[in-house]
């Protein structure tokens, strides 16, 4: 069954849990230990009424039940035992500890998620709204690779938490002038301007996720660190998007107060996560003014 | 025990910079920082470092501009690149001139140990 971390987007888009309600379990998430039951859940191919049996048991009792129902043998379930979490799992283990759903109820939610599209591709469709036909692939890919990368490199589960607000903005900004920006051009054979805008509260969020350190204020190491941020995840991005033979390359971040206008036509996403709220943003060409103003 | 390496860090990343000098000194080695390719360049004349740890994108003098000054004033000098940039053409281009290796950013500290000995045993300063 697939369990993966973009269940909670799943269920945040079919309106399954609430903004407040999933903003609680995300950090609550990332220190859940998900149990021999939910790993078993997703690695074999069970039947449901198996894992609803097993749920309330000790993990040697799931151990029991799994090798006399020949599902797994001893090494396979030492393997499964020592397996590292993740972040599909731990969710599903924190939605299950906090009791917001029954097990029954969460095994019917994962088969509507396992028969369904990817969630990322359907709330970045409802944005795109016709807009950015040649690159909605690559866009799509893109925040796909930007949330896997921010849950690898902070531990934090996030989604696309505003698909209503998400449209591409012409002369107008989405944003208020305090909000800060950094912005990353990727090129090669494909082109693209990639960015992250917070107010300082949040971006200082974020900052502390990335670095391990407590950043309270908007100063130097600040700005470095989201910069830092963007720079890794896009360099993850550009190497996957390579492996399809595709020539990329990065230029260095920039930073910048986010400008209300003139702005070139962009894609504004904005990402919800345990540290804070941010917009992720996607562009054809550069959306910072020329000068660094931070 | 095996001598003191002396490291050249060439990030413009202040954080990076940070975290890298932490884990190096933790691994016995002595730091010099610099904040991209053209500054590096400078050091390297300064300190004469045992190695190098380079970035790619940089702004002024990015990384693989850097590697190729730095590879004409001392052509043993062992270089690690340490970069988000880890597409094959890259890895391609700093390994025909002559790099040590390429760490592809966020590093793991065993990576780093790992490059820290191949420079140890390149500039002689291992335990043996």
């Amino acid at each position: 069954m697939r369990i993966n971390k973009f269940f909670p987007q799943y269920l945040f888009n079919a309106n399954e849990i609430t903004g407040d309600k999933l903003r609680r379990l995300l950090k609550v998430a990332p220190k859940a230990e998900a149990s021999l039951a939910v790993r078993a859940l997703r690695k074999f191919n069970m039947p449901g009424s198996l894992f609803l049996e097993m749920y309330p048991l000790e993990d040697n009792a799931v151990g029991e039940k799994l090798t006399a129902a020949k599902i797994v043998d001893e090494k396979g379930l030492a393997d499964l035992r020592s397996e590292p979490g993740d972040a599909g799992l731990n969710f599903i283990q924190s939605l299950l500890d906090t009791e917001m759903y029954t097990p029954a109820q969460v095994l019917e939610l994962l088969k509507k998620f396992d028969d369904g599209p990817c969630p990322i591709c359907v709330v970045m469709e409802n944005a795109f709204n016709g807009k950015f036909a040649q690159e909605w692939d690559s866009f799509c890919e893109y925040v796909k690779s930007f949330l896997d990368s921010l849950n690898r490199f902070t531990g934090e589960i996030a989604i696309v938490s505003d698909a209503k607000g998400v449209d591409p903005v012409h002369a107008m900004g989405v944003m208020p002038q305090e909000f800060n920006g950094v912005s990353q051009r990727i090129g090669g054979d494909q082109s693209l301007v990639t960015g992250i805008a917070a107010v300082d509260e949040d971006w200082c969020g974020l900052a502390s996720c990335y670095s391990g350190e407590t950043i309270p204020l908007l100063n130097d190491m600040a700005v470095d660190s989201v910069s830092e941020l963007l720079n890794v995840i896009n360099g993850i991005y550009a190497v996957e998007t390579a492996r399809k033979h595709l020539e990329m390359d990065l230029d260095a971040p920039r930073s910048a107060q986010m400008p209300a206008f003139p702005q070139p036509e962009k894609l504004v996403v904005k990402v919800s996560a345990a540290c804070g709220e941010f917009y992720l943003i996607l562009a054809k060409e550069e959306f910072l003014p020329p000068t660094t103003i931070f | 025990m095996a001598e003191k390496l002396t490291i050249l860090i060439c990030d413009d990343s202040m954080l990076l910079r940070k975290k890298l000098k932490d884990d190096l000194e933790t691994l016995g080695c002595e730091v010099v920082q610099a904040e991209n390719g053209k500054d590096g360049i400078m050091k390297e004349l300064q300190f004469k470092p045992d190695g190098v740890f380079l970035d790619v994108v940089m702004p002024e003098v990015g990384g693989v501009e850097a590697l190729r000054v730095l590879k004409q004033i001392n052509p043993d000098l062992p270089v690690v690149m340490l970069s988000s940039m880890g597409t094959p053409e890259v890895l391609m281009e700093t390994l025909k001139m002559g790099v040590l290796g390429f760490i592809q950013k966020p590093y793991e500290l065993s990576q780093l140990e790992k490059a820290v000995n191949s420079i140890r045993k390149k500039v002689g300063k291992d335990e043996n």
